[in-house]
């Protein structure tokens, strides 16, 4: 039986002034998982992932990391297991070069020193920054800071990373490298990964289950293709399906295509195609 | 000067750090040794009185500026705006000062007489403020802020101060950049020239606002080192020990800073008349 991850249980949470960001939310995430919280702006993504990660301290409801509940005597236990990559990476890269603001979870962890200077390198390294090591945070592209973000808890080695919004605000060329690490991260180190996005091609590649987020609560969950192949449920969300799903999707409508599968990714979608075209030929 | 001309002078201002990258003897000293050269000048010259001991410490902070080949304009620039702000503020020291009459002001039945003991405190002021802000520009332009903060703490700064201290560097650019875009973005929407009134209330406005911006941004600031463990055992990242070089920097400037001191005391103790 698998590891649960985290767990999160009628998980409710309202802002001192009173706006509900979070209603009755429960939702298990189990180690080696890829999950995506997806939803449009102001879903209360954000908030899921800080209470999830023990950082925000929810209104009523439970959340487990590992089996340690994050409220309680053993709270800073729980957090070590866990990593979060903030959206904005000017709020998490507060050091004054970029080595320091590595060093500084490493550090926090009590590794010794040796040990600290490996992981620094190493995590510099993983997201091709070690020649930026010295570098003052805000001498970095926009791009670069996102991937020194990544960098900065992958230092603490987490058992389970949270991303908010990862792909948010990056180049094509940025995102694929961004996309290409965490895809490493989730085959090669069975990373157990959480994204809160809005973006549905990210949740497409990324993603092998996915909870649907709007309003604060949970309007929907299933396997990625599952949810992805709904176009109803995406479009009351205010999201739309992936382009090519869209796509394949009008073509089926319209007899042009007869597949019992819904592409999610460009992959797909060139392997359902090229086959009907061959045909065609 | 406008406020986008003030914001962009601050942007150029803050990038100061790209002059530590240099290579001369005094980029080359450890930081700590830096430090304490920079302490050792500021404590002599708060401690001293006469124009001519601020002068050979401003002398002593001249030649290190020159051994480094600091670029002078910078140099100037960045030491020179502080003691003008203080001999502004000192003005009063002029008047208020009783001694021999220099020349006086008429305002009405109010007569103001500016007196040689007011001119050589004001002096004094502007001097004293010069040297310990020449001093510390230095500092700042043949030391990488990182290495300043890692030499903090193995002087054993409280780590609170050194947070303090790095996180004010890190999130100044920061906040320089938000205010300029925050300006941009007022300026293009008034196509006409606004009435001082109008400029002093957006003006407002804009501080309010980055204000909250800041005080939002303190709060995913400290979830994100939280997340990392923060309040955790931070201890520095070391870098290299002492070298001879060092030693003998710091003893020569202490020793000419203690001269300068012996000599005051000696003066104003009476021993040399």
């Amino acid at each position: 039986m698998s590891v649960v991850a985290v767990e999160a249980r009628g998980l409710h949470y309202a802002y001192p002034d009173g706006t509900v960001a979070l209603e009755g939310i429960s939702l298990q995430v189990c180690e080696g998982q890829s999950v995506a919280l997806l939803g449009p702006n102001g879903a209360g993504k954000s908030t899921l992932v800080l209470q999830l990660a023990g950082l925000l301290t929810p209104t009523r409801g439970t959340v487990e990391l590992f089996g340690i509940p994050t409220v309680g005597p053993r709270r800073r236990r729980a957090r070590q297991s866990v990593g979060v990559v903030f959206q904005n990476p000017d709020d998490q890269l507060f050091c004054s070069s970029l080595e320091e603001d590595v060093a500084y979870g490493p550090i926090n962890l009590g590794l010794p020193a040796a040990e600290t200077r490996g992981r620094i390198s190493w995590a510099l390294q993983l997201v091709g920054l070690e020649e930026k090591a010295g570098k003052a945070p805000h001498h970095l592209s926009f791009g670069e800071r996102k991937k020194a973000a990544l960098a900065t808890v992958l230092a603490m080695k987490p058992r389970l990373l949270m991303l908010d919004e990862p792909t948010a605000n990056l180049d094509a060329g940025s995102r694929r490298e961004l996309m290409g690490l965490l895809q490493s991260l989730r085959e090669t180190d069975g990373t157990t990964l959480i994204l809160a996005t809005h973006d549905v091609e990210a949740t497409a590649e990324l993603a092998d289950y996915v909870y649907v987020l709007n309003h604060g609560r949970l309007e929907a969950e299933g396997p990625t293709r599952q949810i992805l192949g709904d176009r109803a449920l995406l479009e009351s969300v205010h999201l739309e399906q992936p382009p090519l799903t869209r796509l394949t999707g009008l073509l089926k409508e319209s007899g042009l295509l007869d597949s019992e599968d819904d592409p999610i990714t460009v992959e797909e979608a060139y392997g359902l195609l090229s086959k009907r075209l061959r045909r065609m030929a | 000067m406008d406020l986008r001309g003030l914001l962009l002078f601050l942007e150029d201002a803050l990038q100061m750090e790209r002059y530590a990258l240099g290579d001369s003897l005094v980029h080359r000293l450890d930081a700590r040794v830096k430090l304490l050269i920079n302490l050792a000048i500021i404590l002599t010259a708060v401690a001293v009185k006469s124009l001519l001991s601020l002068a050979l410490l401003l002398a002593l902070v001249g030649l290190l500026a020159v051994v480094s080949r600091a670029p002078a304009r910078r140099f100037l620039l960045s030491s020179s705006l502080l003691p003008v702000l203080s001999a502004i503020i000192g003005l009063p020291f002029l008047f208020l000062l009783p001694g021999k009459p220099v020349f006086a002001l008429s305002l009405g039945d109010t007569v103001l007489a500016a007196t040689v003991q007011g001119a050589e405190r004001l002096a004094s002021f502007a001097f004293r403020v010069w040297v310990c802000v020449a001093s510390t520009a230095l500092l700042g332009l043949t030391t990488r802020f990182s290495s300043i903060l890692d030499a903090l703490r193995r002087l054993k700064a409280p780590s609170f101060f050194v947070d303090a201290v790095m996180m004010t560097y890190r999130y100044l650019f920061l906040f320089v950049e938000e205010a300029y875009r925050m300006v941009l973005a007022r300026e293009a929407r008034t196509p006409r020239a606004e009435s001082r009134v109008q400029f002093l209330t957006s003006l407002g406005g804009l501080a309010g606002a980055l204000f909250i911006r800041a005080y939002e941004r303190g709060e995913r600031v400290y979830l994100a080192m939280a997340s990392r463990g923060y309040p955790g055992p931070q201890s520095p990242v070391r870098e290299g020990g002492w070298r001879a070089s060092d030693a003998v920097m710091l003893m020569l400037v202490v020793v000419y800073c203690l001269l300068i001191w012996g000599a005051e005391l000696l003066r104003y103790g009476g021993l040399l008349g």
